[in-house]
């Protein structure tokens, strides 16, 4: 009898991974395509890494810290498959886009931030698990998702360069 | 430094695999390896059984199984030791060597069932209906003994421990899959458990055929069992238990008595 209920549960668990499966896929497809509609518009604010760029400091206007975060979790069948990858080792191919649109985004909410800007510089990026992350025994049963932070310096010039 | 503004369409980040694909590939991986180590290792737990020597076996199976709350008749308990001894003295030579020892357990139940150690354990329930039908009590004891000859309680054991430990080790605590195992495993050991039943089946009506000349006790005992059955399970729930349905049980006593 055990066992009848235990395929009962088995057939649940593979519903709800299929529809998790269509649903996320739609979701991240729609998520990819907004991500790259507007990093067309941002096309012409440039971000870089470096710390210092050559810039006449009289001509600045206006220099401030502009950031943007996203947190984006990852659905039943995502889970799933990187407990399988998870038993034999290699790329877990799922959580790649996750952090993928994760870090977009978040690069995405910060030129938004500094949509006026000519130069953003000194670009850093911070990594966060939310959720149940710590447990007793080490077994995770909750969902995981990631938050990515992207801050940086925006700056403003007076005049055209 | 000039800025020149560039679209990178290309996304170098994400892997171009097709995660059904993994999926796929991944499951059946898993299910491959389980089926072949659960055979190997069944072969493995049946071979290391098999040697033990009696007074080891004796051992082991009085550390694995120790007996519940026993009748509080202690009189018709050592009836039905009595009535098993009439049954060991026809076994094979080598396994009337053994010591073999009947419980009467005080529980309602319609039960009996073999335990590590050449142990049998019989339901108050059971014996309280059978008290008074030997030949289908015989049947029942038989079965059991069956087993006992087939070290059937041992190998079962033996089994689980090492697919579990297995199972333990290469999975490690990553719960939905290793719970998809251990369900297969499970269901694995149904199929086994139901051709070991009609096994200690057949070899009861063969003693029940030495002792009193034909197989009766066990045909009427099988359509005890198919009136019970009747009233309670569906027919499909069979694909889940561990007995072969009445109907099957009976069918084949019936084919063997005609041997």
């Amino acid at each position: 009898m055990e066992l009848f209920f235990f395929l009962l549960s088995l057939i649940g668990s593979f519903i709800v991974i299929v529809i998790a499966y269509v649903v996320g896929s739609i979701i991240e497809k729609n998520h990819y395509d907004s991500i790259k509609q507007r990093e067309k518009l941002y096309l012409n604010l440039p971000t870089v890494c470096l710390k210092k760029i050559e810039l006449d400091e009289s001509n600045v206007k206006d220099a401030r810290l502009v950031y943007g975060s996203a947190v984006i979790s990852i659905d039943h069948f995502k889970r799933f498959l990187s407990g399988l990858i998870n038993i034999f080792g290699g790329k877990v191919i799922v959580y790649e886009s996750l952090l993928d649109r994760a870090r977009r985004e978040a690069i995405l909410r910060m030129k938004e931030m500094a949509a006026d800007s000519d130069v953003i510089i000194n670009l850093k990026l911070e990594n966060a698990s939310i959720g149940k992350t710590s447990s007793k025994d080490g077994k995770k049963k909750s969902i995981g998702c990631v938050e990515v932070l992207a801050y940086g310096t925006a700056i403003t010039y007076k005049n055209e360069v | 430094m000039k800025y020149k503004p560039v679209y990178i369409e290309e996304n170098v980040n994400v892997s171009k695999e097709s995660p059904l694909k993994k999926t796929f590939v991944l499951l059946l991986g898993i299910i491959v390896i389980t089926v072949i180590s659960y055979f190997a290792l069944g072969i493995l737990a049946d071979v290391i059984v098999v040697n033990l020597p009696p007074e080891t076996e004796k051992k082991v199976g009085n550390l694995l199984w120790k007996p519940p709350v026993r009748s509080i008749i202690p009189k018709k308990e050592a009836k039905l030791q009595i009535f098993l001894e009439e049954l060991v003295a026809e076994l094979p030579e080598k396994e009337q060597m053994y010591h073999y020892k009947v419980y009467l357990i005080k529980k309602d139940e319609f039960n009996a069932f073999a335990a590590p150690g050449r142990n049998i354990g019989v339901y108050e329930g059971l014996y309280k209906e059978l008290e008074n039908k030997e030949e289908e009590l015989a049947f029942v004891l038989a079965h059991e003994l069956g087993h006992q000859v087939n070290k059937d309680p041992l190998r079962a054991v033996s089994r689980s421990f090492l697919i579990t430990i297995v199972s333990q080790i290469l999975l490690g605590d990553n719960n939905s899959i290793s719970s998809l195992v251990s369900g297969s495993v499970t269901h694995m050991n149904l199929c086994y458990s139901r051709s070991v039943e009609t096994k200690a089946d057949l070899f009861a009506a063969g003693i029940l055929k030495r002792k009193y000349g034909d197989v009766s006790g066990a045909i009427e005992f099988m359509e005890r069992m198919g009136k019970k059955q009747k009233l309670k399970l569906p027919q499909f729930i069979h694909y889940f238990s561990t007995h072969p349905a009445s109907e099957d049980r009976k069918k084949a006593i019936e084919e063997y008595s005609n041997l």
